[in-house]
Parts: C-alpha cells; structure tokens; sequence
C-alpha cells in the first residue's frame, strides 16, 4: 500500500493554507482526518500532488455556544463530538451519531468538516447536520460564505465548495424547547457506513403536535438529503403510531435510490421508511 | 452494471442523430476527452481524464459507433482502460420523435474492473449517470447550436 | 502425572507479540535484499496478447520484471495433491504466471524487482498488458451444465474432480422409507482472511545450491516438497523456514505463484527478494467453500434415517494449487455427521469457474456437508412432527455402538456424541426458549425468535503422511530441555502447550522446555499444522519423545540410585527411587551425566527422536445451541444466547480450548451472517475488500456458554481429540437452524448464508414470489 509520490505541506495557519490551495488548486487534497482519502491515495485512485494537512492549522478545531447553539470548527474530530460536554448537553444527538462512525481509530483522526466536505453519500454525520438544519462556513481568503445543509450535500462526493475554498465552521443552531432529535441507522456490516441513516428532530406545540419535523436521509440515495414530504406531512399532526408510519411511508419521495451489493434499491427504499419510523417515534418521546 | 437514461432533445431526430454520430460533436462531449482520432471507420481512439471527486484517472482506449441507422439508433461500444482499472460498455442509443421533440433513450452494460471496481462499485452507477448525464447535456448544446447555425 | 497438563497457563507465545516483538515477514531483511510487486489480472478470462515491460525496466531502480515466458523450462506449475479414490484431470495445475491467459482477477501475470519497494511498486504501473476477453463462468451450477462456457478448452469440461463414497443397501433405504427429503443448500465462498497476508523472502547460495525460503506458512516440509516438484534448475536443497506467523485458517498451506517467483528471481539474480502481500492481494489470492449440494434422505415415521443420497458441486476456481482437492475428498467421505446412516452414496464433484483457486479452510469440507446434514436434521424434525433435539437423539451414533464404521467408511474411534448435546441443552435453558418462543408467535409481533442446534462430529489427524510427527528431543547438559517440531504453530499456543506436555513427562517445568519450530532443516521430515493434527499427532510425538528421552535418563539416574530404571520418578525437577523421594538427585544432575555417556558430535547434551503414527483419524464431538431473534422489518438478526459444548478429550491447556473455540464460532459466525466473496458476472469482485466483505467484528459476537466433555481417546498417548477446526463446522449451521426456526413461523424458508439482513429481508418480503 504505497501512494504515488506527492508532496506534504503543514500549514499553521489558515491563510498559509488557503495561500497553498490556491497555488496548487489542480493538484492539491486538504488533508483532515485522512480516513477517505489515504486509502483512496494508497490503492493509487487518488494521486494528489500536494496534500495540505490541516492538523497544524491553529483555531479549526472548538466547540463554542453561538447565538444559543452551537459553532463547531471543521477539524474537530468524531471523538470530540462524541464526548464535549458542550455537545452532550445542547445536541446530544450529534454526540451520538458522531459515537457511531467507524471505529475509534476513525473516530479518533476524523473531523467534521473533513467527512462533510468529503460527502460520501453513505457517512452518518450530514443526516444530522441536516435534520439539526446546520449550516457550513467557508472561506477562500477574501470572501467568507455560508451554506444550509440541505443545500450542501449536493450529490455523491460534491458539495458547493469551490477548488480554492476551505471549510471552517459547521454552526448549529438552537432547538426550541419541547424538541427531541435521534439518529439511527442500519449500518453496512463490514464498513460500518450507513446502508440507510436517518435523523429526526421532532419538536412537539403545547398541545402535543408536531410543530416541527425535521428530517435527514443519508446512505439512501446519492447524497444525504431531507424527507420534505415526510416533514410536511407530519407538521401539524398529532404523533400518532399511524401518523408517524403514514408520514414515514413518504420519506423516500424525491429520493433517487441507489443499489450497491449491500442494499438493492428496494431494500433501500424500505428501511429508509422503517428507520424513518423508528426515528420519529424516538425523537417523538424524547421531545416529550 | 446496468446503465439507461432518456434525454430530451429540441429538434427532430434525425437532425439530433446527425450531431450524435458526429466525431466532433463526440470528442468534445466525452467528458474529460483529451485526444480522439479516428483509427479507420466507425472507430476512434481516445484519451480521457476522468475524475469523481480525489478519484482521478486517465483512461486510454477506444470508441465504435456501430450499426449506424440514420434517425433511428446506433451501437456504442467502449472500452478504456487505465491505472485505476478499465471499463468496457455497450450500449444502444435508439432517437424517436415525441410530442414534437426527441428522445434519446439509452440503455447499455459496463463492466468496470481493477481497483476502481473493486473498492468503487458502490459508487459506479452514479458515477456513470453523472457522466452520462453530462455527456448529453453537452450533446443538448451541441443540438442547440447546429439548428442556430442552420 | 500431571502437573502442567490440564492447567490453565499464559500463552508464552503472548508477550512477545503483544509488546509488538514479534518477527513476521515484513519484519525481516537480510542485506541486499530485493523488492516484488506482483502485477495481476483485472480480468476473469481472457487472453493475453501482448505484454510491455519496456517502460517498466526503463524506470532507474528496477532490476527485473519477470513474465511465463522467462520460466519456461526452469519452473513448472505448481502441483496438487491427490486424494486416494479420487478422479481428477490433468492440465489444469496453477501456473506460476499466466502463459498466454488469464482464468481469474488477480492471478498473476508478472512480477517486478526493484531497489526498493516503492519503486517496484511505480514501476508495476508501467507494465502494459493488453487482454482479449472470453466468455466467463463464475457460478458452479452454470459451469456443470453443458454449453457452458470452459475455463480451459482443452480439458473439454469444467467437471475436473470427483469422488463417490457409496455403502449399505441404498435402494432398500428409499424403498422402505415413509418419507423423502429431497433438499437443495448452498455454502458460499469465503476468502480466509488471516491477521497477516502472504508473504515470503527467498534467498540462494550458489556455493551450497541451497534455496532458502522464509515464507508465513503452516507447514514448511510441505512446502519444500511442492518445490522441489516445481523447480527444474540445479538447485540441491531447498529450506523453509516459517518465522511468526499471523494465522493461516487453511490458506497458508499452499506453495503460491508468488513463492515461486520468489525463489526463481533470488536464484536468477543472486540476491534475496522480498514479497509482502497487501490485504486487496489476499482477498483474490485463494478461497474456501462454494458448494452446492443436492441432498436426498430417507426417513421413517420415527424420524429415523435410513438412507442419504448427495450429490456435491464443489468450486475449485480455475486452476488446482496444492489442496484443492482436500474439500472435496472431506466433504463426501465425512457427510454422514454423528449419525446412524447405514445407506448412503455421496459424489463430490470439483467444478473449474473463472475464479481464484480454493482449498482448505477451517475444516476443510467438514463444514460444507455438516450445513447439509444439519439442516437436513431440522426439515425431518418438521416433517415427522418431533422437535430438532429430538431427531438428534434418534439418530445419533450412541457410546454403546463405538467404535463405528460410517456407510463411507469413516471410523469414528471412541466418545459420547450425545452428552455434548445434553449438556448444550441445559446450558442454553432449552425448554425455557421453547416456551419463550411459543409466547412470541401466540402474540404474532416483534421479532420472531428462532433456536437451532448443530450437533457434530469432526476429524483430527489428516491422512497419510500427516499421520506421521516426529519431534527432535535434546536435553542439555543443564537440564534444559528443547523440542524440535515439525508442527509450524501460527497463532495456536503450541510452545506453551508442548512445553506443559514435555515437563510432566519428565518432571521438570514448563520455564524449562524451549519448542522450537518452522524450519524444515530441524526435523528430517513433518507436514506442519493443518487438520487439528498439531496436538494429536505432534503433541503426542513431543510425548512420545519426551518419553524416550525419559527412559534414557532414566537408565543414567537407575546406576546413581541403585535401582532399576522402571523405579526411577520424576518430580519437582528431581529424580529418585520410587518411594524415597527424600534422597533425589537433580534432573541437571541426571541431564550432565547422561549427556557424559552421549555420543559425540550433535548439539551438547542427549538427543532423541520420537515418533508418533496415528492410525486413523481421531473424532471430536460437539453440540452448539443458537438462540437468535430476527427483525422482521429490517432482516437484522441479533443473538440471545450462544451455547458451545465439545467433546475434545483431555485439554492440556483449557485456556488455550476456550481461545480456539471463542475463535472458531467467530468463523463460524461470519460464515452464517456475513461472509462471502460475491462477484459480478463478469467475475468482477464485489466484497473485494475488507470494506465490502464482513468478517465479525468484536461487537457482533455473542457472549459464548462454553463448556467441554472429555472422554479420553484411545488412538493417542495423550487422548486428545483436537478442537482448533471443531467450532467452526457447528456455527454456521447453528445459526442457520435458529434463523430458519425464526421464519418458519411466517412460513418462510430461510435463504442461503450468509444471512445478510437483506437477503433475510427478501426472504420474508418476497416469500411466496
């Protein structure tokens, strides 16, 4: 398992990075975690010639409240999510589902910003980040952006960013009282990586109805996306078992399935809707 | 791996057919096409670099367009290969008339081999649907040039 | 006298390899050395037209890139073992690189040297092969068809192996039978998967025309004679020599086309050469299993069998390597299980498909027709209205009728097949499961809850020469003492364990006893670890050794003592008359004195070779009990309880027991649920990769009830039974009864393993379709 040859730059700052970027913009990886893509680069499919590592970059990774939730930097790891007392107590959702990617070894090197920016279309974290309606900061060192989730994972391995430009903040914002939010999935055995994930976030009105339905699939089709129709259908409603299966039943509209050895289409289709179920009956007695 | 898609096209088929078959219109919407010449009829040796997002490769191979029926339909056979592996597809493109304009209909197998299918194959239908995709939307352009030339 | 056997000790072996001491391979490099990396095929089948290794031997750094062309008459294709009994055609040995095709992705085409690996491995990029595709056959029952399409042309079949064990009046069993099953099961191919790939340095002295070859492998005697079968070049010796190896589970036992290269490239260029494989190497590298069978039993009213019929497609991939055709002569001979089956007539037939080779694999076709017969024990449970335990009870060969000749002709020496079973059910809470089970189904929701049983029986020994052990006993003239094996341990504990043997037959601590093994120049002849025959036949030749060396001593300590050498103790490193253990000398007293009277020449001290020749195959017994309950909206299947009872005979190491049991079930458990090298139809591998391919993690094993029965065999000094392959031949088929015990209260079949949630998922949402 050796990568073609390549050379290695450390940046310690993020314009230092970004300066890099820019020189090499054809030719370059941002390195931040390396879970992805040093295998990908070991089995020679990718063969950069220059990979920045973001590890010594200083002031990518933190956990701080921001406007009542949360602002994340980019290079924090799974591991960090998975036990800040910050997390734990605004999203504990987050801290979950960041619990249950790879293994430690991954958890440990990778980030939050490395796995979105990477968007593989099965990864656990960007059904969370987009039932928790987060948002994605980037910067290419004159101009500083920001994407919804929803609008982020655009399809298998592509997001808005640009060649030029490094993610460095996913900000969540905070849930109204009366909210409950989950993540479950039916893991690929080998891989771990979700056959099908799926987020909710529930928040229940005074009277016990479902006020707001948030709703991330991820691993169902080529990019983690939210079940609108399955949210819509659900708003307003009281959280009955019928109600969660009916609105359930809708979570797989508008998704455009994908097949793989481990899951058929079918297959797909189906446990999205059972763990759409699952999930809203969870994040439903949560919010309760 | 089964590969279909249907493209519609402003235009009457045998015009859109005309620009399909046509080894320039080819060369420049094959994405990633980095040379493509023609080594005796119907068939065409071509260089293409292709990537999916850090997967990046380039692949060398060739193109036939058989079985040529004016307005109607034709055979591509392709077959490429590459450090990251090969692909070898075939597939028929059929073009009828519908409600005023044309589809295209594609339907086909590939084969994908080496490191690229082994580690990828999760990925290689959609990977493949994007680039067909953007094949065609090249090819709308193509179509949409020609009828303002003419 | 047993002090240490019977004992549960650390593992000697542990330290070393825990703090990251361990030798592999990888760890080793003697000054010169050269780098391999292989270049393989990307395609299933097909021809090769032209090979360009111009750019390659351009590049500053590479020393060679070999192709067949440059073997021709030096190296010949790599040899198979013969099964007695067995047919099998010519013309289709692996060869060490492909001549003019391919017959499966990632067989080796050409391998590179260079200076260093990374240039080697730079380089292999720049070979240039161009292919010419052939029709492909990937699935067994494809390739037994006419008009499939051939591996090889000129062989004319993809039938290339087949044994047919027949005994008792069959036609009399059918005729008289209430009942016929008539049952279709498939078991899927596997790739072996241990901890550390292949991997090999060669080295040749032109002085001494002695090859040496390090190599992570099971057994190097083995490997030597497939060598020398191979090599046509002046070479007069060949050494093997095994560091640590990082488990093998079957796959190691084989001399590969990379071995050879190897060997061919030290001797081409004069200096040692490396070869490491990567993990994506070993998945296409060889495989296990990939059978389908085709089962016809007859039964009574009682449940009782009275005649089986089976007729087995073996995969063999394309070509033979060394035990390719072991499967195949296991499976038939040892279908019949625990069982009183006086009729039956089996046929294993080896099939070529566009694949990589096969060959043993944790029991090493045991578990393939051990799937057959267990479920075949559930649907006659099913049909005659009895519960599965039941059947067993029936039909199982009882003490009273051991020794018994099975209609194949397998003698099982000695044991209790059914207390394994007993005790399994008590364990497991049996009846309480039951009761759990008819609760779930009266209540028609939630996950459905299934139990299975496997009961078993499994062969420790091999056949032939692996009948055979010698071990090398050498007591120093310090009293140490070391035993040299041709066992070749990769992970088992075997220096622990041979040390706790040797020190209770001579009194004498573990602390004393060095084992030393894996080098084929240290024992005159051996066959390496394989067929759960380390400690049958190895451990009982340490004994026998350590026992002769005894009596030597014994001879030197009787003049000392003034008695008679059968008077003579060994104890608590002492030596004395029987009886007196008050006036003792030293065992190191004894060992100087001995070693005085030795003959000169040797290594210092008294040396003996003792000599163990099993006569049959020694059977172990086993019951397993899986409790399962399966999801039936996702397919997902979890564990209640998991319970392993075996019959293995005396443990020496209980703790080493329960390790090789916990590991087996982990095999076996794969098996059941997850494992299986899939492949496109173009013979494009699917779970290729440790990504796509589910071994069990640590997270998806059950906690494991184990416990053992130990009736003492007769057939070894030590009575021991074996128990490295026993659990993986129960596991799978445990599992599949508690699956299909779950569906069968929907009416479903339970479809084949691996039991992937979505194949279970189909299986309940497609039942009927």
């Amino acid at each position: 398992m050796i990568p073609a040859q390549f050379e290695y730059a450390a940046p310690s700052s993020l314009e230092e990075a970004l300066s890099l970027l820019c020189k090499n913009k054809d030719d370059a990886k941002l390195l931040a975690g390396g879970h992805s893509l040093l295998p990908m680069m070991k089995l020679r499919l990718a063969q950069p010639g220059l990979l920045i590592d973001l590890g010594k970059v200083t002031g990518l990774s933190y956990v701080r409240e921001k406007d009542g939730g949360l602002a994340i930097g980019a290079m924090t790891t799974y591991q960090t999510l998975e036990h800040d007392p910050l997390v734990a107590s605004y999203f504990p959702v987050l801290a979950e589902a960041a619990g249950v990617v790879g293994d430690v070894q991954v958890r440990n090197r990778g980030t939050i910003g490395g796995a979105s920016a990477h968007a593989d279309p099965a990864a656990d974290l960007p059904a969370v980040l987009i039932a928790l309606e987060a948002s994605f900061t980037a910067t290419n060192g004159r101009r500083e952006r920001s994407v919804p989730a929803d609008r982020f994972f655009k399809d298998a391995f592509l997001t808005p960013l640009s060649e030029t430009e490094i993610l460095t903040e996913i900000t969540v914002p905070a849930l109204s009282k009366g909210s409950g939010a989950v993540y479950h999935k039916l893991p690929n055995l080998a891989s771990r990586f979700a056959v099908v994930g799926v987020a909710a976030v529930v928040t229940l009105d005074g009277q016990g109805l479902c006020e707001r339905v948030r709703i991330g699939v991820t691993g169902a089709g080529p990019n983690a996306t939210r079940a609108k129709t399955a949210e819509r259908y659900l708003e307003g409603k009281e959280p009955t078992e019928k109600n969660l299966a009916a609105a359930a039943q809708r979570a797989t509209k508008g998704i455009e399935l994908q097949a793989d050895y481990h899951g058929s289409e079918e297959y797909r289709e189906a446990m999205t809707r059972v763990f759409t179920q699952r999930a809203l009956a969870e994040a439903v007695s949560r919010a309760g | 791996m089964q590969v279909t898609g249907s493209y519609t096209f402003d235009g009457l088929p045998s015009d859109v057919w005309a620009v399909l078959v046509d080894p320039d219109a080819v060369a420049d919407c094959v994405p990633g096409c980095k040379s493509f010449k023609a080594m005796g009829s119907d068939k065409y040796r071509a260089i293409m670099a292709i990537g999916i997002a850090s997967v990046k490769g380039q692949y060398e191979g060739t193109v036939s367009i058989l079985d040529q029926r004016p307005g109607e339909s034709f055979r591509l056979v392709l077959e490429g290969s590459g450090t990251p592996g090969f692909v070898r597809g075939e597939g028929v493109v059929n073009v009828v008339e519908k409600g005023g304009k044309t589809q295209v209909d594609v339907t086909g197998d590939a084969e994908v081999g080496g490191i690229i299918g082994r580690v990828g194959h999760r990925i290689l239908g959609r990977a493949s649907k994007l680039l067909i995709d953007e094949y065609f939307k090249c090819m709308r352009k193509k179509v949409a040039s020609t009828r303002v030339g003419s | 006298m047993t002090t240490y056997t019977g004992q549960w000790m650390l593992r000697r072996e542990d330290t070393p390899l825990l703090t990251g001491n361990g030798s592999f391979i990888e760890d080793m490099a003697p000054p010169g050395l050269l780098h391999a990396t292989a270049l393989r095929s990307v395609y299933a089948h097909a021809l090769i037209t032209r090979i360009d290794t111009t750019a390659a031997l351009a590049m500053p750094g590479v020393v060679s890139v070999i192709t067949s062309d440059d073997l021709e008459g030096s190296v010949g294709d790599l040899s198979t073992v013969g099964r007695p009994g067995m047919e099998w055609v010519e013309g289709a040995n692996h060869p060490v690189l492909a001549r003019g095709k391919v017959g499966y992705v990632g067989q080796l085409v050409a391998v590179v040297v260079a200076e260093s690996l990374s240039i080697a491995r730079d380089a292999v990029d720049l070979v240039r092969v161009d292919y010419e595709p052939l029709p492909v056959v990937m699935d067994i029952t494809e390739a037994a068809k006419d008009g499939s399409p051939l591996v090889h042309e000129h062989i004319g079949t993809n039938l290339g192996a087949s044994l047919r064990v027949a005994g008792g009046d069959l036609d009399a069993a059918f005729a008289r039978a209430d009942h016929v099953i008539d049952e279709h099961f498939e078991v899927p191919r596997l790739s072996p998967a241990p901890l550390e790939g292949r991997g090999a340095i060669a080295q040749y002295d032109p002085e001494q025309r002695t090859m040496t070859l390090w190599m992570t492998t099971q057994g190097g005697h083995h490997i030597k004679e497939l060598l020398e079968e191979t090599f046509n070049l002046p070479i007069e010796h060949f050494r093997v020599m095994a560091p640590d190896v990082g488990g093998g589970f079957g796959m190691k036992h084989h001399l590969y086309p990379e071995d050879a290269s190897l060997c061919y490239l030290a001797y081409k260029l004069g200096r040692p050469v490396k070869w490491v494989e990567e993990r994506m190497e070993n998945m296409v590298a060889s495989h296990a299993r990939g059978f389908a069978t085709h089962v016809q039993a007859a039964i009574d009213n009682e449940g009782h069998i009275l005649g089986f019929r089976a007729r087995q497609l073996a995969d063999m991939g394309a070509y033979y390597i060394a035990g390719t055709l072991t499967p195949i002569n296991v499976a038939a001979r040892r279908m019949l299980g625990p069982y009183l089956i006086d009729a039956a007539d089996i046929e294993c037939v080896g099939v070529f498909t566009n694949l990589p080779p096969t060959g043993p694999f944790r029991g090493a076709g045991q578990p393939e027709s051990t799937f057959c017969v267990e479920r075949t024990m559930d649907i006659i449970a099913a049909k005659v209205g009895l519960d599965p335990v039941e059947v067993r009870r029936r039909n199982l060969v009882p003490p009273s009728a051991l020794p018994y000749t099975t209609a194949t002709g397998m003698r099982y020496d000695s044991g209790d097949f059914i207390a394994p079973m007993n005790r399994a059910i008590e364990l497991a809470d049996y009846d309480r499961w039951r009761d759990a089970q008819r609760m779930q189904r009266a209540e028609n929701k939630g996950k459905l809850i299934g139990i299975g049983v496997a009961t078993a029986c499994k062969a420790a020994g091999g056949g032939g020469a692996s009948f055979t052990s010698d071990a090398r006993v050498v007591v120093t003239p310090q009293g140490k003492v070391k035993v040299y094996t041709e066992v070749s341990p990769h992970g088992q504990g075997i220096e622990t364990v041979f040390s706790q043997i040797a020190a209770d037959v001579l009194g004498i601590t573990p602390a004393d006893v060095q084992v030393l093994h894996g080098d084929s120049d240290m024992v005159f002849r051996g066959q390496g670890t394989f067929a759960s025959r380390s400690l049958t036949v190895g451990g009982s030749a340490t004994h026998v050794g350590a026992t002769e060396a005894r009596n030597v001593l014994a001879g030197v300590a009787a003049q000392k003592l003034g008695c008679a050498p059968e008077e003579v103790e060994f104890k608590d490193s002492k030596v004395y008359k029987r009886g007196t253990p008050g006036q003792s000398i030293s065992f190191a007293e004894v060992a100087a004195a001995a070693s005085a009277t030795a003959q000169p020449g040797g290594e210092p001290g008294i040396e003996v070779t003792g000599t163990f020749v099993l006569e049959d195959n020694v059977f172990s017994s086993m019951a397993h009990i899986a409790v399962v309950e399966v999801d039936p909206d996702t397919g997902c299947i979890r564990f209640l309880r998991y319970v392993a009872v075996h019959d293995c005979g005396p443990m020496v190491n209980p703790m080493i027991v329960e390790g090789q049991v916990h590991g087996g079930i982990a095999q076996g458990l794969g098996e059941a649920l997850g494992e299986v090298m899939a492949y496109t139809r173009e013979g494009q591998p699917l779970t290729g990769s440790l990504m796509d391919y589910h071994l069990p993690l640590a997270e998806d094993m059950p906690e494991i009830i184990f416990e053992t029965v130990n009736t003492v065999s007769p057939m070894n000094p030590l009575g021991v039974r074996g128990i490295g392959e026993a659990p993986t031949v129960a596991a799978p088929v445990a599992v599949a009864n508690a699956v299909a015990d779950a569906l069968s209260s929907l009416g479903v079949r339970v479809p084949n393993i691996p039991l992937t949630p979505m194949r279970v998922w189909n299986a309940i949402h497609h039942a009927g379709s």
